[in-house]
């Protein structure tokens, strides 16, 4: 199954939220959707979910449009913290899942109910911030549709039950691979867990690649102010910081032979992230 | 086994290469069970495809086996093998530029066969 | 999910509100029974409005049915054409039943307790008894179709619009009705004939509802159509 966006733009009165977008989602695979507040992530992940419509471009499923569709519909599952579940309890919630999506695991879902230790008499609107996510989190590791939406799916949770969610989130991808978006501002947390980064900025399409060759493009080099400065010439510096005499500058491209005096060391995706749509250095 | 996403070492090597410390530190024996990659994966938090990546790299080396059905497995002879290849590591990461450098200072290799004596009594 | 299962989980909004509804509508064809049984004879008391209190309280239900279902339809990945569906199936299906439930009540009252209930369906100028209650029957349900259908539209109406474009539309309403009411005073015999007109026509005004709600269930496709979601 192939979900695609094909130039996508989306206006909310003068300003543009996205800006032709295209974006393919196929093979299953963590996907990362990263980018800052108001970059147009939640405005993508609602355009894919029939939520609202694209003022230009088209969204297909299988070559087919998306909108109203509801074959096509039922391959997505799609949770944020704007998810309405009505006033259900935990326990309707899950009953009503299994009859709406015919892979969802109901055995496995009251199994990690039981794991968070959510009670499943509780409606789902008196429930506590990070308890709502869970519930959200348990119906979406549970629904085995082929396309997965996670939008900022720990918020709220303790250290605890975060750990547990991406535990679950990997045990549930092993055990029936989806294609997963999560769309998060914790990269720190997921980095690990990231096959493909998609990095919004301003409504476009900044990067789409596989985390590993998106990380192998970049380094950090870090010494004596002059000498970081003579290895960087001619080079494309993405980000720079200097405490003291210390600098450090994060470098795009190709590792050439660096100096004995120079240490160098991989950029994480938070670091290689905050530089590439970092406001301090407009690129 | 640490994963460092800052480490200029890719993920998958890291796998591989704590893999085979833990197998060297006698933590899993020859023939014994190493965790399966929803394991490893669950309990580093990296992506499964990852994991694999890193476990294909030591089937291939033929320090562990698949079993069907039930796991990843410890091969026979694995030790050795590892310590084998550790040794020409070391040989490569530590001794030759330990000669290269003796010859820019002018060491004699008696010298150094010595001063080698010398740090195993330490 | 199925137009039947939306049909079912649109049919549950109205359940509380229905059974609330006609407990406290027995309750004062209880006490009113009682008080007009104790009066022996010369004062008799009339039980008016039960299809006008019923009428309002559909209006009402029509106007609480929307945003609600909208947003649980899409978060389970259905859509605004199955919302409709759904919608309109479970209304004319609460209407149907309000209307039974409205006659039986009637009957019961007058065959428990003699009381003369006021009410348009013994009014109607048909000989046929049976004949008359049908067509008082499907005389209500019409006309409750028609708004529980105008409820819905607009809050429908109301979704679609920004919050200044409320406030225009709602002062817009109010000055309306306002206007409506004074007008009625003056217009008093042409209001008769209007409320009059069904008890010798129920067949034609029954007709003229459903069109009417035929036109307003058009404009909330057309609204429901392309709706977006608001956060």
């Amino acid at each position: 199954m192939k979900l695609c966006c094909h130039d996508l733009t989306r206006k909310f009165g003068d300003t543009v939220a996205l800006n032709r977008v295209n974006l393919c989602l196929e093979e299953p695979k963590i996907c990362g959707l990263l980018g800052r507040n108001g970059a147009g992530k939640t405005t993508l992940l609602r355009l894919m979910t029939n939520y609202i419509q694209p003022n230009e471009g088209s969204i297909t499923m299988d070559e087919r449009n998306l909108w109203e569709n509801e074959k096509a519909l039922q391959q997505i599952f799609f949770v944020t913290e704007n998810s309405y579940f009505g006033e259900m309890t935990a326990q309707k919630l899950i009953d009503f899942m299994a009859g709406a999506y015919p892979n969802f695991d109901k055995e496995q879902c009251l199994a990690y109910a039981k794991r968070f230790e959510l009670s499943l008499n509780k409606k789902y609107p008196t429930l506590s911030t990070g308890y709502k996510s869970v519930l959200r989190a348990i119906l979406a590791l549970s629904a085995h549709t082929p396309f997965l939406f996670l939008d900022e799916p720990t918020l709220g949770m303790d250290a605890f039950h975060r750990e547990l969610f991406y535990k679950l989130l990997i045990e549930s991808y092993s055990e029936a691979p989806s294609c997963i978006l999560l769309s998060t501002h914790l990269i720190g947390e997921v980095e690990g867990l990231l096959e493909n980064v998609i990095i919004l900025d301003h409504g476009k399409v900044l990067i789409d690649e596989s985390a590993e060759k998106l990380l192998s493009q970049g380094y950090c080099v870090s010494g004596r102010i002059s000498e970081v400065d003579d290895y960087c010439s001619g080079k494309k510096v993405i980000g720079s910081n200097s405490v003291g005499g210390l600098k450090t500058a994060a470098i795009l491209g190709e590792h050439t032979a660096v100096p004995d005096t120079l240490d160098v060391t991989g950029l994480s995706l938070q670091q290689l992230f905050v530089q590439l749509v970092g406001s301090e250095n407009p690129s | 086994m640490k994963i460092d996403f800052q480490s200029q070492t890719p993920i998958f090597l890291q796998v591989s290469q704590g893999l085979e410390d833990e197998i060297l530190s006698g933590i899993y024996g020859e023939e014994e069970q190493i965790p399966s990659i929803t394991e490893l994966a669950a309990n580093y938090k990296i992506n499964p495809a990852t994991a694999l990546k890193g476990i294909n790299l030591l089937v291939d080396a033929g320090i562990v086996y698949k079993k069907r059905g039930i796991g990843m497995f410890v091969a026979s002879g694995a030790l050795q093998k590892l310590k084998e290849k550790r040794q020409e590591e070391f040989f490569q990461q530590y001794v030759l530029p330990l000669v290269q450098e003796a010859k820019r200072l002018n060491i004699e290799p008696q010298t150094l066969r010595e001063w080698i004596e010398r740090g195993f009594t330490q | 999910m199925s137009t039947a299962t939306s049909f079912r989980l649109q049919l549950k909004e109205y359940r509380s509100a229905v059974i609330i509804y006609y407990i406290i509508i027995v309750l004062i064809f209880t006490v009113f029974s009682g008080v007009s049984l104790l009066s022996i004879g010369d004062k008799q008391m009339n039980i008016y409005g039960l299809e006008a209190s019923s009428v309002w309280f559909i209006f009402v239900c029509g106007m609480n049915t929307f945003r609600a279902n909208f947003l649980f339809h899409l978060q389970f990945s259905s859509t605004r054409k199955t919302l409709f569906k759904g919608w309109l199936s479970s209304a004319a299906a609460v209407c149907l039943g309000m209307t039974c439930l409205n006659l039986l009540l009637l009957l019961l009252m007058n065959f428990l307790f003699h009381t003369p209930v006021g009410s348009t369906i013994f009014a109607i100028e048909i000989e046929n008894v049976p004949l008359r209650l049908l067509s008082g029957t499907v005389y209500y349900f019409c006309e409750y179709l028609l708004f529980i259908s105008l409820g819905y539209l607009i809050t429908i109406g109301f979704y679609r619009l920004n919050k200044t474009g409320k406030w225009i539309v709602s002062i817009l309403m109010g000055g309306c009705g306002m206007y409506l009411l004074l007008s009625l005073v003056r217009y008093e015999s042409y209001v008769d004939a209007i409320v009059f007109f069904p008890l010798a026509h129920p067949w034609i005004v029954s007709g003229i509802y459903l069109v009417f709600t035929a036109v307003i269930l058009s404009f909330c496709w057309l609204l429901i159509r392309k709706m977006p979601a608001k956060v």
